[in-house]
């Protein structure tokens, strides 16, 4: 098992779409890991035809979280409608990392953190449409 | 030393820097428990049959060991609990929700483990009471002057919780003092201190600390999982109501109402963990017949090495004392650019074991101005070359995710 593969190391050292955003017209969610106490947040914002039309993450967090959320965020980004974006699962995360088996059971926690503020985000933009 | 620990054995090459979250079991306890459950594994008390007798006495004998271990007065103050965790939770609920009321105070201090914090939180919200907490300084160390404590301690206060040893910064607090001038300050007041990380690393006597409730867990004393002590002065034992209630602890049940049975058997509701206790006994037997001054002497030059090279490590910062003499031995420790579960992973993969995170202690942590730390400790049978081995392994992780 080689969790630190070059591609994970260069997400974590370049992560993309990295930063908080400065509009306050975006939707925004956090998610904390508390076995260490590690935050990761995401914002997007979401055009008329119901794609993502911008996205970041930023936050504190170990080579696994962080990279873990910017390879899910490039393909989030790449994928763009919000259908499909809403139908991503763990498993997804996973495949990003080399495989569930690639990832040790206790780490679970820092690979899921991204995709799980994500899903908190996507969730408030369900609730935005409703209130529409 | 470690060819009593079966386990090194087992993971040929295992380095083992965990011991403060659960030590490795000699072989003489494993096999004590294996002696209760294939030679006299009968439910204790009231059997009125040999194996069961040899049971019960097997059972009472471990508690006159621990009772031992500890200096305490009378083997009757000696309560299995759990874990370090149910002997707190134990004090906090029943001798906290019948003497801590509306405008009480609770003194307790940042460096806690959660254990020693939480339970306090929940009595002070439930009861309508106040917490006063003590800060450390930046290397962990409780300020102790009368002075200090009169700031903390008051006429007010029903309580004072402390550690013996932090399970982060490994600062062994001066817990004998600390009882002593609070106790001036407020002759009423109870102390309880969390002897989790003490009880296994030093000599520990209840005679001298003078506290009124002294908390400990087996699996740290190089005994058996899912057994603790709660040791606790016998009239204070004998004015707090039961813990939990069922059988094993009553004298008569009527369906009107019910007596307790006398202590320890009134804390003690249900069957217990009667493998778990003995093989604790057989682990207290072991530490006695090591020694505990040369377990605290060994402890001494392990920080005299590891604190040296740990300190020449570069870009590392090393929580707690400098002084070899002022804590135990654990390192918790930062090193720029490299988060402590990434360090952890990659110490895996070199069979080095730590643990990374804030060990229970999230206030101590964000006192101290970090999330997280990397933390490496030690136990009776570790060695210098595990330090280097450690050394070794940080240089790996540097040179892998740099």
């Amino acid at each position: 098992m080689d969790l630190y593969r070059e591609n994970l190391l260069d997400h974590y050292k370049n992560p993309r779409y990295f930063g908080k955003p400065e509009t306050g017209a975006s939707l925004v969610s956090e998610e904390i890991n508390p076995s260490c106490g590690d935050s990761i947040g995401v914002a997007v914002k979401i055009n008329r035809q119901q794609e993502i039309s911008e996205i970041h993450f930023w936050g504190e967090g170990c080579i696994v979280s962080i990279a873990a959320t910017s390879m899910l965020i490039e393909k989030v980004k790449a994928q763009k409608k919000l259908s499909k974006v809403l139908s991503l699962t763990q498993k997804d995360v996973f495949k990003l990392l080399g495989g569930k088996e690639a990832v040790p059971p206790a780490r679970f926690t820092c690979a899921l953190m991204g995709f799980e503020a994500l899903k908190k985000v996507l969730s408030k933009v369900a609730a935005e449409k409703v209130k529409r | 030393m470690r060819d009593q620990f079966p386990i090194f054995r087992t993971n040929p090459g295992l380095v083992y820097l965990d011991s403060a979250a659960s030590a490795l079991r000699p072989q003489a306890v494993i096999d004590k428990e294996i002696e209760f459950y294939s030679h006299y594994s009968a439910n204790i008390h009231r059997g009125v049959y040999q194996i069961s007798e040899r049971a019960t006495e097997e059972y009472e004998k471990a508690r006159e060991q621990v009772a031992n271990f500890i200096g305490a007065g009378h083997s009757c103050e000696v309560i299995f609990v759990r874990n370090a965790t149910e002997a707190i939770n134990l004090v906090a609920y029943s001798w906290g929700r019948s003497f801590v009321s509306t405008g009480d105070e609770i003194a307790l201090t940042v460096s806690e483990h959660h254990a020693n914090l939480v339970p306090w939180q929940q009595l002070a919200q439930e009861v309508g009471a106040n917490l006063r907490y003590l800060d450390v300084d930046d290397e962990g160390n409780l300020p102790i002057s009368h002075k200090d404590l009169q700031l903390w301690v008051n006429k007010k206060t029903k309580i004072v919780v402390v550690s013996h040893a932090s399970n982060v910064t490994g600062v062994i607090n001066d817990v004998q003092s600390i009882v002593s001038l609070v106790k001036k300050i407020n002759p009423k007041v109870k102390v309880l201190v969390d002897g989790a990380q003490a009880a296994p690393r030093m000599p520990v006597s209840m005679k001298e600390i003078g506290c009124d409730f002294y908390a400990m867990t087996g699996h740290k004393m190089y005994g058996p999982s899912g057994i603790g002590i709660l040791w606790a002065k016998e009239e204070i034992l004998e004015s707090m109501p039961p813990f939990e209630v069922g059988g094993g602890m009553i004298r008569e049940v009527k369906l009107e109402g019910t007596t307790f049975a006398p202590i320890p058997e009134k804390f003690e509701a249900g069957t217990p963990n009667i493998a778990g206790a003995i093989g604790l006994g057989e682990s207290v037997r072991f530490l006695l017949q090591t020694g505990m001054k040369n377990v605290r002497k060994h402890e001494v030059e392990l920080n005299d090495y590891a604190l040296t090279k740990l300190n020449s490590v570069k870009n590392l910062r090393l929580i707690g004392p400098k002084d070899p003499q002022k804590k135990t031995a654990i390192y918790a420790f930062t090193l720029a650019g490299i988060h402590p579960h990434d360090l952890a992973q990659v110490l895996s993969m070199e069979n080095i074991a730590v643990r990374a995170g804030h060990h229970c202690a999230m206030p101590l942590h964000t006192r101290l101005g970090i999330t997280a730390t990397t933390r490496a400790s030690c136990g009776i049978y570790t060695t210098k070359s595990d330090i280097d081995k450690l050394i070794d392994g940080i240089e790996v992780a540097r040179r892998k995710l740099n």
